[in-house]
């Protein structure tokens, strides 16, 4: 597992939002509204990055598998969790 | 504008045309090339469950971009003002972020792989799923006809073909490899078109600005002849500006959040931490792609060239740049309305085939019938999109009752398939009512706003949305929980 991928993706969103601000926020002669509605949709990005970097390294991430008793399946009827 | 290209007389369009069916026959090979070694039901509706991050990414951009975004949207910014429009993306993007890093990995674990089997399983009964099925197959396949007119209008415009051999020859092309490789098929090939439409977008809007002698030109012209440019509301003050930014974002939201056609994507990834990959990677690549297009399409009406804002994009790729690259855009704009008709499509056939005529009809169905009515069913479908959009009276008409129903659909069950994997006492009755309150209060709202009798600013799905939350929520506390309470123990627990 690749735990700087949330990284990258943080450094990734903060420069598509500093190439906004130098290449079209800094130009404008009215530069708050732009900014407001141009950081958005890019500053989340940077906050998402962290937070999968972060749940990368408490290995927060499941298996995908739910705990079935097997046979349950095909009936649709599910047993509880032994953790619930 | 490069001549006409002629084959022993035949005129077959020009130089554009040419490369951008060479696009579409490519992306007709990669699709059935993906999807040849398809042979489960898991394969041909969940791929197999193997999808990589990037294919999530491709296929996520692709499906909830279509031919509006870049002919609608791109005349919209010049009339009204860039920046309104643009936000939605950050509802889209914040969305996608909660989806794939929160919420997504409870669905994930459910292992499904239609989203009305989400119903059957955390709602027991037939009531929440049989809602939840018909809401996925009609309101797809209504969503697909208006898709596929806003198809035949683009690729009549590009190469002046009539509407029923356009319908014909792009129907033909994707019902093929929905049928032969269904997901796998349709996830590849999206991710193709994506790329196509990420190169053609960071050429072809910069263009604009650059016809106009540069960013500095255009803003110094903006500000004389169309300084609501630099506004967040554009050319609507006041609280109809602020409800029109506002519902705008709410439908992206609500697109991104309970679209069937985007949440089905969960079910395809290898992994919960894949998906959760892949959304990390979107919120990077989907405000550049946006902001990259639509933002200097702003700027258009400056270079005063007499064109209608709703052909612009396709002036631009025809007049702006060089030939390669304009071809790649005006395949662009096919690329995004077939992608998301395919996902449309592939939808509306899996809930047909494994949510009403196994569940309901024949529930003893081994996988190898399963498969092959699943496929059956991509054609029947088909047929019944062919017919629909075939007739222009029928299709005006869903075009408004589609969205209408789309949008209804997806405020009316969020709080369902949320309060579902989040909250332990929603139960079946408070789903069940939610979706049958919820629904026909917004198709009321929208049809009252067009009508004249609600004000035009009222947004239809934050009233329903608040509606459907509510009915839940009181529904639940006064009605006792039941069996589905255990899926919400098994998706709440699982070790980490």
């Amino acid at each position: 597992m690749n735990c700087k991928t949330g990284l990258y993706c943080v450094f990734a969103s903060l420069a598509v939002w500093l190439l906004i601000i130098t290449v079209i926020v800094l130009k404008l002669p009215v530069k708050m509204d732009t900014v407001v509605m141009l950081s958005w949709p890019t500053l989340p990005g940077v906050l998402g990055g962290w937070v999968f970097y972060r749940m990368d390294k408490n290995g927060e991430w499941g298996t995908g598998e739910c705990k079935v008793v097997p046979g349950d399946e095909k009936t649709g009827e599910y047993a509880l969790n032994e953790k619930a | 504008m490069q001549g006409p290209v002629k084959w022993e007389g035949l005129e077959l369009g020009d130089t554009f045309s040419i490369i951008s069916i060479g696009f579409l026959v490519g992306y007709l090979i990669l699709g059935l090339y993906a999807g040849r070694n398809t042979n489960t039901v898991e394969d041909h509706c969940v791929m197999g469950r193997s999808a990589s991050a990037f294919l999530i990414v491709g296929t996520l951009i692709a499906s909830n971009l279509s031919s509006v975004t870049f002919t609608g949207f791109t005349a919209t910014v010049m009339t009204k003002g860039p920046l309104a429009i643009i936000s939605q993306f950050g509802a889209s993007v914040t969305g996608s972020l909660i989806l794939g890093l929160f919420v997504g990995k409870y669905f994930y674990r459910m292992k499904l792989l239609t989203l009305p089997e989400f119903f059957s399983r955390r709602y027991p009964g037939k009531a929440a799923s049989l809602a939840a099925s018909l809401i996925v197959v009609v309101s797809m396949t209504a969503y697909m006809v208006t898709v596929m007119l806003g198809t035949t209008v683009v690729a009549n415009s590009l190469f002046g073909w009539p509407t029923h051999i356009t319908l014909l020859a792009v129907m033909i092309a994707i019902t093929l490899f929905t049928v032969v490789g269904g997901m796998r098929s349709v996830v590849v090939t999206d991710t193709a078109m994506f790329v196509v439409f990420l190169l053609a977008a960071l050429v072809i809007g910069p263009s604009v600005v650059w016809k106009l002698g540069g960013f500095e030109n255009a803003i110094s012209l903006a500000q004389q002849k169309a300084s609501y440019i630099f506004d967040w509301y554009g050319t609507e003050p006041g609280v109809r500006g602020f409800m029109n930014v506002l519902e705008m974002n709410v439908l992206s939201f609500l697109m991104v959040l309970a679209a069937p056609h985007l949440l089905s994507r969960i079910n395809i990834a290898k992994s919960e931490r894949e998906f959760g990959k892949a959304m990390i990677i979107l919120a990077v690549a989907l405000p550049l792609l946006i902001i990259s297009l639509l933002y200097p399409f702003s700027f258009f009406s400056l270079a005063e060239t007499g064109v209608e804002p709703v052909s612009a994009y396709v002036w631009v790729c025809r007049n702006l740049v060089p030939v390669l690259i304009g071809s790649l855009g005006l395949a662009g704009v096919l690329s995004a309305a077939i992608s998301t008709a395919t996902s449309l499509f592939q939808q509306a056939s899996a809930t047909l085939s494994c949510n009403i005529i196994k569940d309901f009809f024949y529930p003893n169905m081994s996988d190898k019938t399963l498969l092959f009515v699943s496929r059956v069913s991509v054609v029947v479908i088909a047929v019944i999109v062919y017919f629909g959009s075939l007739h222009p009276k029928i299709g005006a008409a869903t075009i408004m009752y589609a969205f209408l129903f789309s949008t209804a659909a997806f405020a009316a069950w969020l709080p369902a398939l949320y309060l579902g994997v989040l909250w332990r006492r929603a139960t079946t009755s408070g789903a069940v009512w939610s979706m049958f309150v919820a629904l026909p209060l917004i198709i009321f709202v929208a049809i009252g706003r067009q009508r004249g009798w609600l004000p035009a600013w009222v947004p239809t799905n934050v009233v329903g949305l608040i509606a459907a939350f509510a009915v839940m929520v009181i529904v639940s506390l006064m009605t006792r929980g039941d069996e589905g309470n255990k899926i919400y123990d098994l998706v709440r627990t699982q070790e980490g």
